[in-house]
C-alpha cells in the first residue's frame, strides 16, 4: 500500500471547557486517511470519537475548543483557514454523514433539497437545477422512485431510506474525504448490510477516502481498511484491519474484539473477555499514566506510568506497556 | 391541506359553541336580576311592570329556552338588542370588531417582527452581554403591567415631546393620520409586552432546536452558522412559538382590555366593561361572544401558519 | 482557554447574582405586606389636605395623591393586596388543580380524556375578560377576588399535574412498585408528589406573577379591592386621570408593580434553571 495521505491529523487535542473542570475528550490524537481507502476509527461511547471527527470540520460548539495540533487535508492545515475558508472546505471536500438519519435531517424541509442545498452554496447551482441533481444524486444510492421522493419529507420515509438521503447530501458535491459518524448504529440489522455495501461501492466508484466512526467491530471487519482504536481521548491501537483483529497487541482491543461474537480472538492465558469489565472512566477523574488500567485484566506496576505509542510491526503500534519488553 | 382546513375549521367552529355556552350560562348564572336593575327600587316596586318586561326580555322563559333562543339568534346574526340604548347587539358589536382587530394586529407584527431577531440574538449569544441585554429587555417587557408600559409612552410622547395624542379615536375615515396617531401607541403598547414573550418562546425554542443534529448537518454541508440559523433552525424553533401564541393567543393579549380603557379607545373591550358597569346582559354576551370568535380566528391563523412551517402538521401525525 | 473559563464563572455568578439582588428587594415587599403599620409612616387613609398631588417633598416621600393621601404608605399598605390576593389565588390554585390533575390520571378512559379537554379549553380561556364579568357582578371584595383568580388559573395546575403523573406512572423503578402490590395512594404520597414538586414551585412562580398582573389589571379598572383599600393598580388606574396635573404620583405605584412582577420573573426564571434544567431554555 504505498498511498497518498488524504487527511493527516497530528496531535489534535478538543477539551471541554466546563464549570465542574476541563474535559479532555480528545488528548493528542493521530490519523491518516489515504485516498481510497477506509480508516475505522473505533472506540466505545464516550471514548472522544465523535468529537474527534467534529473536531476535523470544526464544529464542536462551546464549551469545546481545539486546544492543540494541526489537521492537514490537501495541503492546508485546515486549523489553520479563516472560517470563510473552512466553510468552502464542509460538503465540498470533505463531507460528514451522521448517526441518526431521522435527527440529522431538517424534518420541516423537502429531502431534495435538503441534498441540494450543498450544491447550491458550493456550485452556485439555481434551484431547480439543484433539484435535478438531487434527482440524479438519490437514483445513484439507490432511492425507487426519485422524482417523487425528492419532494417527500423526512418523517415520510423510513430509516434505511432517510440514511440514502444522508448520504446522497454527502456524495453531492463529489467529496475526497466522507466522514461517517456510527452511519449504520441508528438502523435494522438488514438495513445495516445494505448502506454498509452501498458506502463501500461509492467509495470505490469515487476514489474518496473515508474515515468511519464507530463502536461496532463487526461493521470494521467488513470495510475497514486500517483501524484506529480510541479509548480515552487516545489513540491505543493503530493498525492494518486484518493484524488488528489476527494480533490485537492493546488488552483494550482485545477486549472489544472478544465482545464480537463471529469474530475469532486467539485465547489468551486461557481466558477470554466476554466484556470489558467497568465502564469508560468519568473523563473528570482519568487514572494517572494508562488510561486503561482500572479495567484492564492484565494491569501491573508499570501501569501507573504513561504508555506511549510503540510501533509493534509494519504500520501497527499500540499504547500499552505489555509490549514494550 | 384542504382536509387539515376543514378539520382546522370544524374545530373552531366547536370551540365557538362551547365559547357561546359559556358565554350564556356564565352571564345568567352570576347573581342580581337585570329587570330589577333597569326598573331601579321604584319600578321594582310594581309587580306587573317587572313581569311586562321580563316577558319582553323574554327573561321569563325557562332557562333551557332561552339558551336555545340565544344559539338560535346566533345563527341568524341576531344576538339581541342593548337594555341601554334598544339597538341591535350584532351591529354594534362588528362596528368595533376591527378596531380591537387593528390594534391587536398592528402590536402583533411589531413584537413578531422585533422579537424574533431579539430571541435569535439572546439564543445564539446566551452569555455574551447582546444576549443577556436582549434578555433583560425581554423579562422587562412582559414583567411591566400594559398599563404602566402605556403611561410611561403618554409621559414621553404625550407630556414631554406633545406629538402624540394621550387618548381618544379618530376614525380613519375622518382622518386618516388623525386616526394612525392616534392608534399608534395603544398598538406600541401591546407590541411591546408581547415582543417580551416572543422574544422568550424564541429563545427558548431556538436554544433548543441549535442543539439538534441537523443545524450540525447543515452546517457540515457548508452553509455559514448564520445561514443554517436562517434556513434549518429557525423554521424549526418557531413552529412552537406559533403554537403556543395560538394556543394561549386569549391570554396573552388579554392586555387589549386595559389598553383600551387606558387610552379610551372604543373597540370591544371597552365596551364589555361599560355593559358590565351598565348590567347590560345581551350586550355583555355579544361582546364577550365576540372576543372568544377573534382569539379563536387568531388560533386559526397561527395554525395555519404553523402547518405552512412544519409538514408534519399537515398529515395529521 | 483562561478566558473561555473567565466567562463560565462570570456566567455562573451572574445568574446567582440575579438571586442575591431579588431576594432582599422581594423580603422587603413581603415586610411590608405583613407589617405595614410598622414600617409606614402614615395612615394610608389619612389626608393631608394642604398637600394634594404633592411632588415628592421631605414630608411625603414619594408625594401625596388626589385628595393628599400619602403614596408611600399607600404603596406600603397596598403590598398586602397585591402580592396576598396573587399569592393566596396561587394557593388556591395549586390546592385545586394538582389534586385534580392527579386524580384525572386516575381515572383513565374516556373520562380522563374528558376532563382534559375541558381543561384545555379552560386553559385558552383569555382570563381577564372572564375576571371581568365575574367581579362586576360579585363586587370585589378579597376573597372574591382570591378565589376568582385562584379558579381561573387552576386549570393550568392541573395539566401540569397531569402530565407529570402519567410521565412518572410510567417509570420503570414504579411500574416494579405497582406490580410489588403498591397501592395508588402510596404511590402518590411516595413517588408523585415528591417528584413533580419542583416542576409545581415553578409553575407556581411564574403563576404569582400572571396574578399579580392580572390582579393589577383588575385594580386598574376599578373591579379589584374596594376603595379606599388600596392597592398598586388601583392606584395607578386613579392617579393615572392626573397625569397632566403632575405625573409624579402615578409613577411610584407603577415603578412597585413593574419592580415586584420583575422580581417574581427573575426568580421564576431562576428557579427554572435550578430545579427543573433540562426544561429550561
Amino acid at each position: 500500500m504505498t498511498q497518498e495521505a488524504l487527511l493527516e491529523v497530528r496531535g489534535l487535542a478538543t477539551h471541554f471547557f466546563t464549570g465542574q473542570g476541563i474535559v479532555r475528550a480528545v488528548d493528542g490524537i493521530d490519523l491518516t486517511v489515504c485516498r481510497g481507502e477506509t480508516l475505522a476509527l473505533v472506540g466505545e461511547s464516550g471514548s472522544g470519537k465523535s468529537v474527534a471527527s467534529l473536531s476535523l470540520l470544526r464544529l464542536v460548539e462551546e464549551p469545546g475548543r481545539i486546544v492543540a495540533g494541526a489537521v492537514r487535508f490537501a495541503g492546508d492545515d485546515l486549523l489553520r483557514l479563516s472560517e470563510r475558508e473552512m466553510e468552502a472546505v464542509r460538503g465540498a471536500k470533505i463531507a460528514m454523514i451522521f448517526q441518526e438519519p431521522m435527527t440529522a435531517l431538517d424534518p420541516v424541509q423537502r429531502v431534495g433539497d435538503q441534498i441540494a442545498e450543498g450544491l447550491r452554496v458550493h456550485e452556485g447551482l439555481a434551484r431547480r437545477a439543484a433539484r435535478a441533481r438531487a434527482v440524479e444524486l438519490m437514483a445513484r444510492v439507490g432511492i425507487p422512485d426519485p422524482v417523487r421522493r425528492a419532494r417527500a419529507y423526512p418523517h415520510e420515509m423510513s430509516g434505511g431510506m432517510r440514511q440514502r438521503v444522508m448520504i446522497a447530501a454527502a456524495l453531492s458535491c463529489d467529496p475526497d474525504l466522507i466522514i461517517a459518524d456510527e452511519p449504520t448504529t441508528a438502523l435494522d440489522v438488514t438495513v445495516q448490510a445494505q448502506i454498509l455495501s452501498l458506502l463501500d461501492d461509492l467509495k470505490r466508484e469515487s476514489g474518496a477516502g473515508v474515515l468511519l466512526i464507530t463502536h461496532d467491530l463487526g461493521v470494521v471487519a467488513e470495510v475497514a481498511d486500517r483501524v484506529s482504536v480510541i479509548y480515552g481521548g487516545q489513540i491505543v491501537e493503530d493498525g492494518p484491519v486484518e493484524q488488528i483483529f489476527r494480533r490485537p497487541a492493546h488488552p483494550y482491543t482485545q477486549g472489544l474484539i472478544a465482545c464480537v461474537p463471529d469474530v475469532e480472538l486467539p485465547r489468551q492465558r486461557g481466558r477470554a473477555l466476554q466484556s470489558i469489565a467497568g465502564s469508560v472512566p468519568s473523563p473528570f477523574d482519568r487514572p494517572d499514566g494508562c488510561r486503561f488500567r482500572d479495567r484492564c485484566p492484565s494491569a501491573f506496576a508499570r501501569c501507573t506510568e504513561e504508555p506511549v505509542l510503540v510501533p509493534i510491526a509494519n504500520g501497527h503500534s499500540a499504547r500499552c506497556w505489555l509490549n514494550v519488553r | 391541506m384542504v382536509k387539515f382546513l376543514g378539520r382546522r375549521l370544524a374545530a373552531s367552529a366547536f370551540m365557538i359553541a362551547i365559547a357561546a355556552t359559556i358565554v350564556f350560562f356564565s352571564v345568567h348564572l352570576l347573581p342580581g336580576d337585570p329587570v330589577l336593575i333597569l326598573l331601579g327600587e321604584q319600578g321594582a316596586a310594581d309587580a306587573e311592570v317587572v313581569a311586562r318586561l321580563r316577558a319582553q326580555l323574554n327573561l321569563d322563559a325557562p332557562l333551557y329556552q332561552q339558551y336555545l333562543d340565544w344559539l338560535g339568534g346566533l345563527f341568524s346574526g341576531d344576538l339581541g338588542k342593548s337594555l341601554q340604548t334598544g339597538l341591535p347587539v350584532a351591529e354594534e358589536v362588528l362596528r368595533r370588531i376591527p378596531r380591537s382587530l387593528e390594534l391587536i394586529v398592528a402590536g402583533l407584527a411589531f413584537a413578531i417582527l422585533l422579537g424574533i431577531p431579539m430571541g435569535v440574538v439572546a439564543a445564539r449569544r446566551r452569555a455574551a452581554p447582546a444576549g443577556l441585554a436582549v434578555s433583560a429587555v425581554a423579562v422587562a417587557g412582559f414583567s411591566a403591567p400594559v398599563f404602566v408600559t402605556g403611561i410611561l409612552l403618554v409621559i414621553v410622547f404625550s407630556l414631554w415631546l406633545g406629538i402624540l395624542p394621550s387618548s381618544g379615536y379618530v376614525a380613519f375615515g375622518a382622518d386618516p393620520l388623525g386616526h394612525l396617531a392616534a392608534g399608534l401607541m395603544p398598538a406600541l403598547t401591546i407590541g411591546i409586552n408581547f415582543m417580551g414573550v416572543v422574544t422568550r418562546m424564541t429563545r427558548a425554542s431556538l436554544t433548543e432546536v441549535l442543539r439538534r443534529d441537523f443545524v450540525r448537518a447543515a452546517r457540515a454541508r457548508g452553509l455559514s452558522h448564520r445561514a443554517a440559523i436562517r434556513r434549518h433552525a429557525l423554521p424549526n424553533a418557531l413552529v412552537p412559538v406559533v403554537a403556543i401564541l395560538g394556543v394561549r393567543a386569549g391570554n396573552l393579549l388579554g392586555g387589549t382590555v386595559i389598553i383600551e380603557s387606558l387610552f379610551d379607545w372604543p373597540g370591544l373591550s371597552s365596551l364589555l366593561v361599560s355593559a358590565c358597569f351598565a348590567r347590560d346582559y345581551p350586550m355583555i354576551q355579544g361582546a364577550l361572544l365576540a372576543i372568544f370568535v377573534l382569539f379563536a380566528f387568531i388560533s386559526l391563523v397561527a395554525d395555519l401558519i404553523q402547518s405552512f412551517i412544519d409538514p408534519r402538521m399537515r398529515t395529521g401525525r | 482557554m483562561r478566558s473561555m473559563t473567565a466567562k463560565l464563572v462570570r456566567h455562573a455568578q451572574g445568574r446567582n447574582l440575579a438571586l442575591v439582588v431579588v431576594s432582599p428587594y422581594l423580603a422587603l415587599i413581603a415586610i411590608m405586606a405583613v407589617l405595614p403599620e410598622a414600617i409606614a409612616p402614615y395612615d394610608p387613609l389619612a389626608i393631608d389636605a394642604s398637600n394634594i398631588l404633592a411632588p415628592p417633598t421631605s414630608t411625603h416621600l414619594l408625594g401625596t395623591d388626589e385628595i393628599g393621601r400619602d403614596i408611600l404608605s399607600r404603596i406600603i399598605y397596598g403590598a398586602r393586596v397585591s402580592l396576598g390576593v396573587a399569592l393566596a389565588a396561587v394557593a388556591v390554585a395549586c390546592l385545586l388543580g394538582v389534586p385534580l390533575g392527579v386524580a384525572t390520571s386516575y381515572l383513565g378512559g374516556r373520562l380522563e380524556n374528558a376532563i382534559m379537554r375541558a381543561v384545555d379549553v379552560f386553559v385558552s380561556l383569555p382570563e381577564i375578560f372572564v375576571a371581568i364579568v365575574v367581579l362586576a357582578f360579585l363586587g370585589g371584595d378579597l376573597p372574591t377576588l382570591v378565589f376568582t383568580i385562584g379558579l381561573l388559573y387552576f386549570p393550568q395546575f392541573a395539566k401540569v399535574a397531569h402530565g407529570m403523573t402519567a410521565s412518572i406512572r410510567s417509570r420503570e423503578h414504579v411500574l416494579a412498585a405497582v406490580s410489588l402490590g403498591a397501592g395508588p395512594v402510596w404511590i402518590i404520597w411516595r413517588e408523585i408528589l415528591p417528584n413533580m414538586r419542583s416542576v409545581i414551585i415553578v409553575q407556581a412562580s411564574f403563576t404569582l406573577s400572571f396574578a399579580m398582573l392580572l390582579e393589577a389589571g383588575l385594580s386598574f379598572l376599578g373591579l379589584g379591592v374596594t376603595p379606599p383599600q388600596p392597592s398598586w393598580g388601583q392606584m395607578v388606574g386613579t392617579l393615572k386621570d392626573y397625569l397632566f396635573t403632575n405625573p409624579w404620583p402615578v409613577v411610584f405605584p407603577s415603578l412597585a408593580l413593574f419592580l415586584t412582577i420583575l422580581a417574581v420573573n427573575i426568580l421564576g426564571d431562576w428557579l427554572q434553571d435550578r430545579l427543573n434544567p433540562e426544561l429550561g431554555g
